[in-house]
């Protein structure tokens, strides 16, 4: 499994030398930043068992943060990239306490109310973030490489977070903070009594899928030169969290296969049609009811029958 | 003097609102333990509804109750084909909401256009009522007494006919009311036709006054939810109490300093979340 997960990462690393335009590397790079973003909030859904409704909180945020950086604070690249990754996760820290206030149904609804006001605050502190019209032409690091389609160098800087971002989650899930957090997931009770401070693990994963959801937001900024608040809508959460569920959640890899399948749907599905946003509710509708036990679990049973020992979980 | 007047009108009329799609949203909510993610697009269905009714010169009434029958069909149809095939599995079926939202809202933007859809106020609402130096427009007001009416039926139905107590009971213990007889699940189709009703006639309401946006659905999603968070799910006078809170604090925050409006609301929601995470007036889980 491990093998075949770096093979393709090799192979995927390789594209910039066969694709006959650019425009398929840019798709390329949206599946990289989005399984990243998807991988980060598989942390928080899978191994966390915290179902939130607020990610694209983190991902806008981090946005929004290195565009006004580089833009109305004119600060460095490297420094403005620091600021984000310290800021984001800060952030999430205080998402995660106030929305761990409240545990299950009501969990999913803070973090959604949460994400809104996110959203509401970049369309309407227009002084700041220059509400709907977003924030054009920010800066970003030059990774051209001659030769190769304009998109290469950001795409295999995304590839590279991407793997940095699987291995840091794998380590992260063997460590005693991670295997502790699994046990508040399946014995929120059972762990508390055994002296474990349930609530501080869980606002510590936060900071932690904060941070990767940073990285995503980041990339995608750099690869975009441009944010507006779309970055913060429901949709957006919604759609990763898509992602999530059709690749399998608490499986590290599940994650990039949803991202994979849901971008290369997407891109195509655009070409054709305009409202894709139509065809991602029908795939939720249909995920949902066709398969009674959640593919989630269909998905994981699938998988483990053809991966032969199953993914880590 | 003034300008607190005509707020606290604004206020009273955007509570109004809120008030008749988190009413719904509640009571959902409460008894079915279901968030219900397309209440918003529900709304925002509602108005076009409305505004697509009111443009084509049929009586306000009529176009409000239109609007209120044909969200009450959508949240049948959504309860019976949709939920009940979901039945108790919470997340699937937030999933399941979400999804639809994404459709009616799309279904809407192919409908009507990325434009603002505007209605005119009915005739006997328009223009503006002068009491002493104050002048307010009379469509504010009409909301707000509209709003009273509709809650007042609504604390008749839920809390003195049997129905209602019926509801209550379902909320209170969905396993007890069950065991002495109730049908839940009926109970679950009728809140939801109600609900959805709600959401329709809140979004005819809104139709001359914010007018109807793509946007909009999500806008409210996140107000109702902020609301109930507020005041508590599966109770009336949280309903009330939430959207009376959260409207005047945004109507005036938004005059005070606009920008920061929507953190105010923020702010709100998280010193009741840590003073009482159950909401105002809900019960503890």
């Amino acid at each position: 499994m491990k093998r075949f997960a770096w093979l393709m990462l090799i192979l995927a690393a390789l594209l910039p030398l066969v694709v006959a335009n650019n425009f398929m590397l840019v798709v390329a790079c949206q599946m990289a930043v989005a399984a990243i973003f998807a991988v980060s909030l598989n942390v928080l859904l899978g191994y966390g068992g915290m179902f939130t409704f607020g990610h694209a909180a983190f991902y806008g945020l981090a946005a929004y943060v290195g565009a006004l950086a580089l833009t109305d604070f004119h600060v460095s690249i490297p420094v403005a990239i620091l600021l984000t990754l310290i800021i984001v996760p800060l952030v999430a820290m205080g998402f995660g306490a106030i929305a761990l206030r409240a545990s299950g149904i009501s969990f999913v609804m803070i973090t959604l109310a949460l994400g809104q006001l996110f959203w509401a605050f970049s369309m309407r502190a227009v002084d700041l973030t220059r509400g709907e019209n977003g924030i054009p032409n920010v800066r970003g690091p030059l990774l051209a490489i001659d030769g190769l389609p304009p998109t290469t160098g950001i795409y295999l800087a995304a590839l590279t977070c991407l793997a940095l971002c699987v291995l840091a989650v794998e380590r992260f899930m063997r460590s005693n903070l991670g295997v502790a957090l699994q046990g508040a997931r399946d014995q929120p009770r059972r762990m508390a009594t055994l002296g474990y401070n349930v609530k501080a693990i869980q606002i510590v994963t936060f900071a932690f899928s904060g941070f990767w959801a940073a990285v995503a937001g980041l990339l995608h900024l750099f690869q975009s030169h441009y944010v507006n608040p779309h970055v913060f809508m429901l949709t957006e959460s919604a759609e990763t969290l898509l992602m999530v569920i059709v690749g399998g959640v608490a499986s590290l890899t599940g994650p990039i296969v949803g991202a994979v399948l849901v971008i290369f749907l997407k891109s195509v599905v655009s070409m054709y049609f305009q409202y894709w946003l139509l065809i991602s509710g029908i795939a939720f509708i249909a995920v949902v009811v066709l398969l009674p036990d959640g593919l989630v679990d269909g998905s994981r049973r699938l998988w483990a029958a053809r991966a032969g020992r199953g993914t880590k979980s | 003097m003034t300008f607190v007047a005509i707020m606290t009108l604004n206020a009273l009329s955007f509570s109004s609102l809120l008030f008749l799609l988190s009413a719904g949203f509640s009571l959902i909510f409460g008894l079915m333990r279901v968030p219900n993610m397309a209440h918003g697009a529900f709304f925002l269905l509602g108005g076009y509804m409305g505004a697509q009714a009111l443009s084509m010169n049929v009586p306000f009434l009529l176009a409000m109750l239109v609007s209120a029958m044909g969200m009450a069909a959508v949240g049948f149809l959504t309860e019976r084909l949709l939920l009940r095939r979901l039945a108790g599995r919470e997340l699937p079926q937030v999933l399941a909401t979400l999804g639809l939202s994404l459709v009616i809202g799309t279904v809407c933007l192919m409908l009507w256009g990325g434009m603002p859809m505007q209605a005119a106020a009915p005739a006997f609402a328009t223009g503006a009522m002068r009491i002493g130096p104050l002048v307010f427009p009379v469509y504010r007001l009409f909301i707000v007494v509209a709003a009273v009416l509709l809650g007042m039926l609504l604390w008749y139905f839920i809390d003195k006919t049997r129905l209602g107590a019926m509801i209550r009971a379902g909320v209170d213990d969905p396993s007890m009311a069950q065991a002495v007889g109730i049908r839940v699940t009926a109970l679950f189709t009728t809140v939801f036709c109600i609900g959805s009703a709600l959401a329709g006639v809140a979004g005819t309401l809104a139709a001359p006054l914010l007018s109807v946006y793509p946007g909009l659905d999500m806008e409210m999603l996140g107000m109702a939810l902020i609301v109930v968070v507020v005041g508590g799910v599966g109770s009336l006078l949280g309903a009330i109490v939430g959207s009376l809170t959260i409207g005047f604090i945004y109507t005036f925050g938004q005059a005070l300093f606009t920008e920061f409006a929507f953190a105010l609301l923020f702010v709100t929601m998280i010193v009741v979340l840590v003073f009482r995470p159950q909401g105002l007036f809900g019960r503890r889980a």
